[in-house]
């Protein structure tokens, strides 16, 4: 009895990491809502991502994604799935897409300290030197 | 008494192994061994400028020293006898076979026996593992030269 029970605890802990609604936090220097919308919909459209990040500042759209943990093997393909349609919609953009989840602690840091314009270059700066090993 | 005659009495006698029970502890270990990795992974992102993808050299480098001082203090022989391959295919069994064959020919010298017995077993995996990286990277070099793959 007890063993039975520690296995539907075991399994209900295993499944109910999967179950959460995605998570998205987005920021955007110059509070364009429309903007705003339309990446929420492209992340929102996405189901096999369980958390993401994404920050609009000057010309540049940074995102960071969280996938579910058996589709980390096709990581780099949602990461390009969503680059190339960030790219469709955001023409006039530069796009960056990382599913690292240093990126998506910095950026998430990032929108959680309400950053003044001066900040987030800096700070958009570092972590996109970080993705590119820069450090 | 042959050969063919003695294996069945051998196998009669002798106590069974436990195969189920074995691999059930070599999971656990390896996985616990995994676990601490994949903390310490977290640690140097979580407190060091590395990402997901050069977080995992430190990573591997800090579980071979504690795998080293393990096996020096003796504690790693415990933790190999509960779970054997668990405790042999993670990165640590290197750090142990470099040290337990380092201590046990100690008395040899320092050079002809520390020195020449040290990398008796993980010299094998150095040799093949650098090997096998050459000619993957080789023919990943011909390949992006072909222009049928990308460097990324």
């Amino acid at each position: 009895m007890k063993k039975l029970g520690g296995l539907i605890l075991a399994i209900s802990l295993l499944l109910s990491g999967c179950s959460s609604d995605p998570q998205i936090d987005l920021l955007h220097a110059k509070q364009d809502e429309q903007e705003l919308e339309t990446l929420r919909f492209i992340l929102e459209d996405e189901e096999k991502m369980s958390e993401s990040v994404g920050v609009f500042f000057d010309h540049q759209v940074i995102v960071a994604v969280q996938v579910h943990p058996l589709s980390k093997f096709r990581k780099e393909k949602i990461e390009k799935r969503i680059s190339d349609e960030l790219k469709k919609k955001f023409p006039n953009h530069e796009i960056f897409v990382s599913s690292d989840l240093k990126i998506m602690w910095e950026l998430k840091d990032l929108v959680d300290q309400h950053p003044s314009e001066e900040e987030l270059k800096k700070s958009l700066a570092d972590i996109q030197s970080l993705a590119k090993e820069a450090t | 008494m042959d050969a063919k005659s003695y294996q069945p009495i051998v196998d009669q006698i002798a106590p069974k192994r436990p195969v189920l029970k074995n691999c059930m502890t070599a999971f656990l270990t390896g996985g616990i061994i995994c676990a601490i990795g994949q903390l310490i992974s977290y640690v140097y992102m979580y407190f060091f400028n590395f990402t997901e993808r050069t977080a995992s050299n430190p990573t591997v480098a800090t579980m071979v020293f504690i795998a080293m001082l393990l096996t020096g203090f003796g504690l790693y022989k415990k933790i190999g006898q509960f779970g054997g391959a668990g405790s042999a295919v993670p990165v640590t069994g290197f750090g142990n076979a470099v040290i337990s064959a380092a201590i046990e020919h100690k008395s040899e010298g320092f050079i002809l026996g520390v020195g020449g017995n040290m990398f008796k077993l993980a010299g094998a995996v150095i040799v093949y593992g650098v090997f096998s990286a050459f000619v993957v990277a080789l023919f990943k070099t011909i390949l992006v030269s072909m222009g049928v793959l990308e460097w990324s």
